[in-house]
């Protein structure tokens, strides 16, 4: 049994880790590897009660020598942004995806504007939100009366002297582009309200 | 009373375990120790080892392994040239702001 298992020294180390846990992974380990290195170089396995309290006490309390001094360091991003996935944040996904059908436009627009207002999200998050699709599943509505059209085939049937003669046109717009566009238009809505939803005060603030 | 003197220690703290290394190659638990025998410096042993690892980041300080007959190897670390310039750099500032700062106490012009 090393030093290292002695229960003191388990709850100091303990609060090491709660103490450096802001720090960048390779200065967190750098940190413990060189405490350890000093508890085992201080203490003896046959090692008092007294002795290794003595030692953690010379140690210092982590929380105090962690702080960071005179260097601006890279300092602790927050886990945790400034707001999580709260009421205003359900509203906005809310809006933006059916806020269309609520007030047509403005209804959507009013998810926009929470979207925006909130600080659950990074800008590239809102920006998506926004983007990925203008007027929420309102934006079926506009597939249909425009896309679709456009992009179908339309026959037309003719009568004349030899027969009936179906002549079929191809759409106006290629597959190549009617098969993403219709992706975006159908899947966009849906994937951007669950993605807003899940990653709502994940991402550091902004 | 405390506060003052943590202020003003925070910002030479790391430039005190430079020049120690600076003068030859020591492991962290030698450093460790030294530094907080020095009345003046009044830290905890700990505290050593955050600012180990930003010298080290830094570039200040490099490590080695040294195999060690008393236990595990041990980690040296040693002064590069980048380190001994920013102590170099640091030695000049420490002079002139301590002999303004006197100069100050004293009430006379330098």
């Amino acid at each position: 049994m090393t030093v290292l298992d002695h229960p003191a020294i388990r709850d100091y180390l303990r609060r090491l880790d709660a103490a450096t846990a802001a720090l960048p992974p390779d200065e967190r380990a750098e940190i413990r590897e060189g405490i350890s290195a000093h508890l085992a170089e201080a203490l003896s396995p046959t090692a008092t009660d007294v002795e290794v309290r003595n030692t953690v006490a010379a140690l210092g309390d982590p929380y105090e020598f962690v702080a960071q001094p005179a260097h601006p360091a890279p300092a602790a991003v927050p886990a945790q942004p400034a707001s999580g996935r709260g009421a205003l944040e359900i509203a906005a996904v809310v809006l933006l995806l059916i806020g269309a059908f609520i007030v047509p436009l403005v209804g959507w627009v009013a998810g926009v504007v929470l979207l925006w207002t909130s600080k659950a999200w990074t800008r590239g998050q809102k920006v998506l939100g926004t983007l990925v699709v203008p007027g929420g599943l309102g934006a079926w509505f506009v597939a249909f009366l425009v896309a679709v059209p456009l992009g179908a085939q339309s026959c037309m049937t003719s009568v004349s002297g030899d027969g009936t003669l179906t002549v079929c046109e191809e759409g106006g717009l290629p597959w190549w582009v009617l098969v993403p566009l219709a992706v975006y238009i159908f899947v966009g809505p849906i994937f951007t309200a669950v993605y807003l939803l899940r990653t709502a005060g994940r991402a550091p603030a902004r | 009373m405390a506060t003052l003197t943590t202020q003003l220690r925070r910002g030479v703290l790391e430039y005190c375990v430079l020049a120690l290394v600076a003068k030859e190659d020591r492991y962290g638990f030698d450093i460790a120790k030294t530094l907080s025998a020095m009345t003046p410096m009044a830290v905890s042993e700990g505290t050593v080892y955050p600012l180990l690892s930003r010298l080290r980041k830094d570039g200040a300080v490099e490590t080695r392994w040294v195999e060690s007959d008393a236990g595990p190897p041990r980690k040296y670390y040693a002064i590069t040239t980048h380190g001994r310039r920013a102590l170099a750099d640091f030695a000049e500032e420490w002079a002139t702001f301590r002999d303004g700062v006197d100069a100050l106490l004293e009430g006379g012009a330098p």
